[in-house]
């Protein structure tokens, strides 16, 4: 069926009446003072933002941030790390419910109770799982780690120095310069793993049978089946979640303003906390600042999504 | 006809608008606080709306940790509400906004007395010398101590004239070892600004030069005193490290019993009378090279300069910071009042003093109030909050053990500098 | 053999996703737990899973000294409304730009995908403007109508209309059908089970906000839940107890919503996966 060809007002227009009245206003406005300093406690008028008004001076600013450079790539590698991670375990987990056993609902609602605990409590569970000192995470790799030396000295061998600081020490977590993005990652990737598992098991519920039982007559195992039938016919929903996880990834704010607040030593902040800060944190607020960030943020997101847009028909199945 | 009707119409709705305005004036004041707190704001606007038929005085809730977020985008918008409670810390920032209006005029106009105020608490409020908001009340700290602790280690009440040297002979004496492993500590351990500044004041140190100029918090006197605070839990081992105390809060700690003593506030009052399992005290801070120098940091409300009623609002304020809203919010129990003494109301002022002296624990309540007199407020200024931002981050390693005050404030200096520079530069226009 | 190692290799799976989906309750129950704890226990590690004693009196506080019900009424309209504006106009607006082609389309579509990857933070206040000058402020329409617009709403919708087969609307036009009355009697029946799925999103998100809901209220009246609670959250002390037990009360809606929409669920995202 060839589309309409014409404009559907009425379609449209509902949305369209919302873009205009509370959306439109804000984004200008946002970019707007992106190029401004503008005084928060002065009414914002058009005179306002011409008199505060500093050019590219914000963007400059950016350029010689030292916090806002090690926010960036505290981005990166959260957004590197935990999307593909997320990607892989959720992927995991559904391809595991996605069968038939008795208590498989119950299993998949346990998944997605992290979306309707409060964020607060999750966030402060974990600070405490990951205590470098009385948290379970710890105490499990210590007690690994002691099974572990206490296996070469029964080989009267050296411990290596790993082992030894695994089983008298461990990582520092949360209050250590290396170990708090990681710790963050874990949590986030945890909480996550619920809602993007739900968007895979739909997927996989879509594949036609059919397809399982020809692959099984041709003599294909599970992993053939895997390769063969579940991967290709699963691209589109890889493609929507990962596109998904890497705008929640690049916007990752709740649980690192929970467990770390940033720290220590700016280990944990990425740039929607370091946006934060500026636009909530400090006092006075730095509007100006913050919305050039979030000019910044968005044109990763952008360049990122148009990159993604063009490689689909390279791997996702129903786009070649 | 039909230009008749709309004649009369519009008449009447001038009329009722014209009247409506002269009968009330709406005054709006914002404020944080729990829910009792919120009860104890309405009914004392109630009270002053009933004995001032003009005007209408009400109160607007907002949540304490996003206040400001919500006041600000009122300024932003340009519906600021009429009188606007807040801190003395983030005081300078908004005054050199011009966000307050002054209120000399008024106090000159009414011949108000701000002489019933303790001046310290009076200080925190001006901005270039002149008075932006009346105080409701003071924040200072007092030392607490578990009084059967002190007595299990043959310890006497501290006296208030006790030094340095006494306090860390007591916190010795606290810490108990068994097995190698301590198991109580002579003192918690905060690492928030508010109560570790008072060990840089009292070695005479300073974080910065009076007029901000320069920032000190590296300088010798003040990195020693620091330094004292720090080598507490990582050189004598007397406040428990972050592995001892395992997340449990500096507080929890201290009323769980497993420290003796702990720096903190008046608003622990309260929760330690309800929950406390030991007897306990209060004693001042202890004295360093330069004295017992504490903080005394408060709260009251400014009159916002786009307020449109600042006649109006001007009543209110005077209504809630004076001796009857003084002496509600003091019956709350959270708070040490501003009011010192009102000559022309003694009978006011000593019903506040009554209500703030609830029977014992402590027995030494009256250190809340003499503490006052050598009490500094917080060194703030106008972007205090961002070169606040620089110096906890910086710290975070040193509260770990990790590094010496000295070399993580040597770091961060030219960064506070900086901002200090701009700060003067601004200042000059 | 064969059928006996896969048994085990099944029940080792189960076992396995047993065991990730309890660590998901954990903070659950910890909420719950601390709700009924002792009023004035520190939220404090190291953790006690389960108090001694049930204490009923932080719901009963939560009831009675704060407009409890007002505000959960609140957070029922905003979630409610938000979930009905954004499958009102979302659907439509998808169907439009899965099925009509017009000049200037794609930018009409890649302008509302901005919106997407614009951080709210720097929104709020700009909205918040624009909403006082409209004198909207402290009421609904501050905190429903900006859900008029969402670009997760018609991007998603877009796909599952996209996915539809088209040979039944194709018959319908043949017979004279207007694009509404496809739309209406055909179209927006097959997305049912995307729309439960697009609404149980949007009302997740319509209960949890946060930050706009305080910028854009002023009495304590017109708050919903969220913000409401933040009362127990004072300067000096946060009343953990009593905030967990409002905060409990509150997971009741999302979870009778999740599961109301449970079946339709599973099967609403397949169509909303991406066919471009």
């Amino acid at each position: 069926m060839s589309s309409y060809r014409r404009f559907p007002w009425l379609f449209i227009l509902p949305s369209l009446v919302g873009f205009l009245a509370f959306n439109a206003g804000p984004i200008l406005i946002s970019l707007l003072l992106s190029f401004t300093k503008w005084d928060i406690f002065n009414p914002l008028s058009l005179q306002a933002v011409k008199d505060s008004w500093i050019g590219f001076g914000n963007f400059v600013r950016m350029w010689q941030d030292p916090t806002l450079h090690k926010a960036f790539w505290n981005t990166l590698y959260y957004v590197l790390v935990a999307v593909p991670l997320e990607i892989f375990i959720s992927l995991l987990v559904a391809l595991g419910l996605n069968r038939d056993f008795p208590g498989v609902k119950l299993i998949r609602t346990l998944y997605l109770l992290p979306t309707v605990t409060s964020i607060v409590a999750i966030g402060l569970l974990w600070r405490w799982v990951l205590n470098p000192y009385v948290g379970p995470v710890n105490m499990f790799l210590r007690w690994a780690g002691r099974q572990v030396e206490s296996f070469f000295t029964f080989l009267h061998l050296k411990t290596p120095a790993a082992i030894h600081w695994l089983a008298s020490q461990g990582p520092g977590w949360l209050s250590d310069e290396h170990w708090a993005m990681p710790g963050i990652i874990l949590a986030a990737v945890w909480a996550g793993i619920g809602f993007r598992m739900l968007i895979f098991l739909a997927g996989l519920q879509n594949i036609d049978k059919t397809y399982y039982e020809a692959a099984a007559l041709d003599g294909a195992g599970p992993w053939q089946q895997f390769w063969n039938v579940t991967l290709p016919l699963l691209s589109p929903t890889v493609f929507l979640n990962t596109l998904l996880a890497l705008i929640g990834g690049f916007q990752v704010f709740g649980l690192i303003y929970v467990m770390t607040g940033g720290g220590p030593l700016d280990a944990t902040n990425v740039l929607l906390f370091y946006l934060y800060q500026k636009a909530f944190g400090i006092f006075p607020p730095d509007m100006g600042y913050a919305s050039a960030i979030a000019w910044l943020l968005f044109a990763f997101l952008f360049a990122l999504t148009v990159v993604q847009w063009q490689l689909r028909k390279r791997w996702v199945w129903e786009e070649a | 006809m039909k230009r008749w009707t709309l004649a009369v119409g519009m008449l009447a709705l001038v009329l009722s608008l014209g009247l409506g305005m002269a009968r009330t004036t709406k005054v709006v004041v914002a404020g944080w606080g729990g829910e009792s707190e919120i009860a104890m704001y309405n009914e004392l606007l109630k009270k002053f709306n009933a004995s001032h038929p003009n005007i209408k005085a009400e109160f607007m809730h907002i949540p304490a940790k996003d206040y400001w977020t919500k006041i600000t985008a009122m300024f932003a918008a340009g519906k600021a509400p009429d009188l606007f409670f807040t801190n003395n810390i983030n005081f300078p920032a908004l005054a050199s906004k011009g966000v307050a209006a002054p209120l000399e005029p008024f106090i000159e106009k009414d011949g108000y007395d701000t002489g019933i105020f303790y001046q310290g608490i009076l200080n925190a409020f001006k901005y270039e010398g002149r008075l932006m908001a009346l105080p409701r009340d003071i924040s200072n700290l007092v030392v607490y101590y578990n009084r059967d602790m002190l007595k299990e280690a043959g310890l006497p009440d501290p006296d208030p004239s006790w030094t340095w040297d006494d306090f860390l002979k007591y916190a010795k004496a606290l810490t108990k070892e068994e097995g190698g492993k301590r198991t109580q500590w002579g003192v918690s351990f905060y690492t928030y600004f508010l109560f570790w500044e008072p060990w840089v004041w009292s070695n005479g140190g300073r974080w910065y030069s009076p007029d901000h100029s320069k920032f000190m918090l590296n300088n010798p006197v003040s990195v020693e005193g620091l330094q004292f605070y720090v080598d507490l839990r990582w050189k004598h081992h007397v406040a428990p490290t972050p592995a001892e105390a395992a997340d449990r809060s500096a507080y929890s700690l201290f009323l769980g019993g497993k420290t003796g003593m702990i720096v903190d506030g008046r608003w622990r009052v309260p929760s330690l009378k309800k929950k406390a399992k030991f007897d306990w005290d209060i004693v001042p801070f202890p004295n360093g090279k330069a004295g017992s120098i504490v903080d005394i940091d408060g709260s009251g409300w400014a009159m916002s300069r786009q307020s449109r009623h600042k006649d109006a609002a001007w009543e209110v304020l005077k209504f809630l910071a004076g001796p009857e809203g003084s002496l509600a919010f003091t019956k709350g129990g959270l708070i040490i009042p501003a009011i010192g003494f009102d000559p022309k109301n003694p009978e006011a002022t000593n019903a506040i003093l009554k209500a703030f002296f609830q029977p014992p624990p402590p027995r030494h309540q009256q250190y809340f109030l003499t503490v006052n007199k050598t009490a500094i407020p917080t060194e703030t200024f106008e972007r205090w909050s961002e070169a606040q931002n620089l110096i906890n981050k910086a710290l975070g390693p040193v509260w770990e053990g990790k590094e010496s005050v000295k070399s993580a404030l040597d770091k961060i200096a030219p960064q506070v500098q900086k901002i200090l520079d701009e700060v003067q530069a601004e200042r000059k226009k | 053999m064969s059928k006996r190692k896969r048994r085990i290799a099944d029940a080792v799976i189960f076992a396995v996703l047993l065991l990730g989906g309890l660590t998901m309750l954990v903070p659950f129950l910890w909420m719950i737990s601390t709700s009924f704890k002792e009023p004035g226990s520190l939220f404090d590690l190291p953790i006690q899973l389960w108090p001694e004693k049930l204490h009923w009196e932080n719901y009963q506080r939560v009831l009675t000294a704060v407009p409890f019900a007002r505000w959960y009424f609140n957070s029922l309209v905003l979630a409610l409304g938000l979930t009905f504006l954004n499958l009102t106009s979302g659907a439509l607006a998808g169907y439009a730009f899965a099925r009509f082609s017009w000049k200037g389309k794609d930018v009409m579509f890649l302008f509302s995908l901005i919106t997407l990857m614009i951080p709210a933070h720097v929104l709020i206040i700009p909205l918040f403007i624009i909403m006082s000058r409209l004198g909207w402020i402290d009421t609904y329409y501050a905190l429903v109508l900006p859900g008029l617009f969402d670009a997760f709403a018609i991007f998603l919708m877009r796909q599952n209309f996209i996915s539809l087969p088209r040979e039944l609307e194709e018959a319908a036009l043949i017979d004279g059908a207007t694009p509404w009355q496809i739309y209406w009697k055909i179209a927006l029946p097959l997305a049912a089970p995307a729309l439960a799925t697009l609404g149980t999103f949007t009302f997740l998100g319509g209960w949890n906000a946060f930050l706009w809901p305080l910028i854009a209220t002023n009495s304590i009246e017109m708050r919903p839940l969220t913000v409401g609670l933040a009362v127990f959250n004072t300067q000096f002390t946060t009343e953990w107890t009593v905030l967990m037990a409002g905060l409990s009360l509150a997971t009741i809606p999302p979870i009778i919503v999740f599961l109301a929409a449970q079946k339709y669920f599973i099967r609403g995202l397949t169509l909303g996966s991406l066919k471009g």
